[in-house]
């Protein structure tokens, strides 16, 4: 009884690292996305034609919609605004890599498989889940008050 | 130095491409977003009148019009008192500032106004007496008997934020004074100084930590604070909505709060020595002392009343004649166990008490009330007019003559012009008599009517200092009640955000039950400020008495006193004023 006590009390405890951990994982994944993002709009002509290569309809016009979608996400991830909507089209775009670019390559991160890629995605994920922490500022504009 | 410098240039050749980018990203996205507003204010919204002609910089006067009230006391022209540096003498005597003034106040007191007579020959302070105890009910068969003529007025927790209360009930306990809880019933913050032992765990209600929430106590106790550890041991201990409704005991590291399920006889016989003088003061909407269908629960009164040492029926008060006003940002879950009423919903008193259809069916509940108690039992009225007290007052006779124990013991007279958290602003100035005429209406009527010594009077209305206070002993207060002095001897900054209207709430965390305002509030700290300001009060008053020559508060009288009129005509009789002022 008192074990069980004991771990509820240790729950209730565990709790106050929620917000924290959650900011630490969204500028973590905001880093991930950051060079990629700046890369592509290094030079957005030869991602175009990459993705042409790789059998992508409309290779320039995908290159901006994802470029811009990983450059407003590392933006909006840092701030933690709009965080669930954000996180949506960006599980999109690790959908696209991991099918375009990791699936061929198996699981493991050393061979340049799906398993970071899949990471980001659980991490997105989460933030649909739990929304971005009281570090941020969807919390000031959507959940403070009530 | 060259170490130096070349640390520097190294330092120097650091770039963060992310930091960079971010900001030049923040400044994208806040001229974007103002953009947006300016189009949306111009073009789109059609609401504002102000942001359709000025969109954007129109928001300024919004954000300067919030600011306004919290930074009058700085900026604005303080004329809602007579004195700035009477707000002054408020804040310095809390804080154990010396309370002497230099030059002259900075604004002209009022023009008509009572003031004192100096005596040719001054007593030393010291030749004043110290006692200023005051005995209410003296026939009732436990009386009581205060250790000053000032208290705490009355505040519920609920409009005071429980911190708030803390400090207010602990102060109270330090300066020895008594203190009313306002109609929101006697909550487990007055008994905040009550310390839990085996001798009173019948009536107690406990939550106790295992080692493990023990030890995180201690750890995070000696890295930390005290504030803080006890945040977090009462977040794991305490799993419930009503968590702040108990009380945490340092030593033994427990949470505790009343129970008041438990049986009659298990609450103590004899008010417990280590809490303050409490008023229990009840209103329109019985809170704690009704059973859930909001009647009146009789067992539940009684048990309040072994905490407290006397009761005060709420019919009417200065700023409102109506019951109390609670808007839903206030009523926490906590609150709403204290009260037994529903949390989160707006909570407005009725207008009427239950029991107080008629004067004559409202002395029959005080009489109720007494036998109950076995305590005293009084009533706080605004008093408008001759006619509306002499009903009061001749009722009290007839019950007097009549052999009655059913009249009040003491009648709490509150000015027209008191404030109050949260009251309709058509009520606050417009109703009732000030104080200094309905004091003497009400004196002169029971000293005519030879009913004076059983009825002690309270009065109230703005008073800040000594000499607020002395015209109202003058004129026949047994006791002074304060509220707002109170409020800034514990930090309050009179920023008027006290409803929690607006989505605004008290910027100290002393009015509200914001929890982020609250995190910070010193409750040790402004515990000691509340009792000073009280003992310099008390000071102030012996040495008002010292240099009129008078050695005892109760052979101060109306003779002592003297009022000018705006045009500068001096009565030396108050009586003759007050009766040309009360036609």
């Amino acid at each position: 009884m008192n074990l069980i006590k004991s771990y509820k009390e240790f729950s209730s405890l565990s709790e106050y690292t929620h917000s924290i951990s959650l900011l630490l994982a969204r500028l973590v994944v905001a880093y991930g996305f950051y060079e990629p993002a700046m890369m592509k709009w290094g030079d957005i002509n030869s991602v175009a034609t990459w993705f042409g290569s790789m059998g992508i309809p409309f290779p320039l016009l995908n290159a901006y919609m994802s470029a811009t979608t990983e450059i407003v996400g590392v933006v909006f991830l840092v701030l933690g605004f709009l965080t669930r909507f954000i996180s949506i089209p960006l599980i999109v775009v690790m959908i696209v890599a991991i099918v375009t670019v990791h699936l061929s390559n198996g699981f493991s991160a050393g061979n340049n498989g799906f398993e970071i890629p899949l990471y980001y995605m659980l991490f997105l994920l989460i933030f649909i889940a739990h929304g971005a922490g009281k570090f941020s500022i969807d919390y000031y504009l959507f959940d403070k008050k009530s | 130095m060259e170490a130096l410098l070349d640390f520097s240039k190294h330092i120097g050749e650091y770039n963060f491409p992310m930091v960079n980018f971010l900001l030049q990203a923040f400044l994208v996205l806040f001229v974007v977003l103002s953009i947006m507003i300016l189009i949306y204010d111009r073009f789109i919204q059609r609401e504002n009148q102000l942001l359709i002609n000025y969109p954007l910089i129109g928001r300024m006067r919004y954000f300067f019009y919030a600011l306004r009230d919290p930074m009058r006391q700085y900026f604005g022209d303080e004329k809602f008192y007579e004195s700035f540096d009477k707000v002054k003498w408020v804040y310095d005597a809390a804080e154990r500032k010396s309370v002497y003034a230099s030059f002259s106040p900075s604004q002209p007191q009022k023009s008509a106004r009572l003031s004192i007579k100096n005596a040719n020959c001054v007593l030393n302070t010291t030749d004043v007496s110290d006692d200023f105890s005051v005995v209410f009910g003296e026939n009732s068969k436990k009386p009581f008997k205060t250790n000053s003529v000032f208290g705490r007025s009355a505040m519920s927790d609920g409009a005071i934020s429980p911190e708030g209360t803390r400090s207010f009930s602990k102060g109270a306990f330090l300066g020895k004074f008594p203190i009313n809880t306002g109609e929101g019933s006697l909550t487990s913050n007055f008994l905040y100084t009550h310390k839990y032992c085996s001798k009173n765990k019948n009536y107690m209600e406990v939550y106790e930590g295992t080692f493990f929430a023990k030890t995180v106590y201690r750890v995070l106790k000696f890295v930390l604070n005290q504030a803080h550890s006890e945040r977090v041991y009462r977040h794991m201990v305490l799993q419930r909505g009503d968590a702040e409704s108990f009380l945490f005991d340092k030593e033994l590291l427990v949470c505790y709060r009343v129970d008041w399920s438990a049986p009659l006889d298990a609450f103590p016989d004899e008010v417990p020595e280590d809490i303050p003088d409490i008023i229990f003061q009840m209103g329109s909407g019985l809170y704690g002392v009704r059973h859930k269908d909001g009647t009146f629960d009789e067992q539940r009164y009684q048990k309040s009343m072994k905490f407290a040492k006397m009761t005060e029926i709420k019919m009417a008060q200065g700023a409102k004649q109506t019951g109390g006003k609670l808007l839903a940002s206030k009523v926490s879950e906590a609150i709403a166990y204290y009260r037994g009423v529903e949390a989160h919903k707006d909570l407005f008193s009725p207008n009427q008490f239950p029991f107080a259809h008629t004067l004559d069916e409202l002395f029959d509940f005080i009489g109720r009330l007494k036998n109950l108690s076995d305590k005293p039992v009084g009533v706080k009225m605004v008093i408008s007019s001759q006619d509306g007290f002499d009903e009061y007052a001749n009722l009290i006779k007839e019950r007097i003559d009549g052999g009655l124990n059913s009249y009040p013991d003491f009648i709490t007279i509150d000015g027209g012009e008191g404030g109050s958290g949260a009251a309709p602003l058509e009520m606050m100035m417009t109703v009732g008599m000030t104080i200094a005429k309905a004091l003497f209406l009400a004196d002169s009527t029971l000293v005519k009517l030879g009913v004076r010594d059983k009825v002690k009077i309270i009065a109230s209305e703005k008073v800040l200092t000594p000499d607020d206070a002395i015209v109202l002993f003058a004129l026949g207060a047994d006791y002074v009640a304060i509220a707002r002095a109170f409020m800034m001897s514990a930090g309050c900054i009179r920023a008027r955000e006290c409803s929690g209207a607006h989505g605004r709430a008290c910027p100290v965390g002393l009015a509200t039950q914001d929890r982020s305002k609250r995190a910070s509030f010193l409750v040790e700290k402004k515990a000691q400020n509340v009792s000073s300001y009280h003992a310099q009060l008390l000071s102030g008053i012996r040495n008002l008495l010292a240099i009129m020559g008078v050695d005892k508060l109760e052979n101060l009288g109306k003779k002592n006193l003297i009022f000018k009129d705006h045009t500068g005509k001096t009565y030396m009789d108050v009586d003759q004023y007050f009766s040309e002022a009360i036609a």
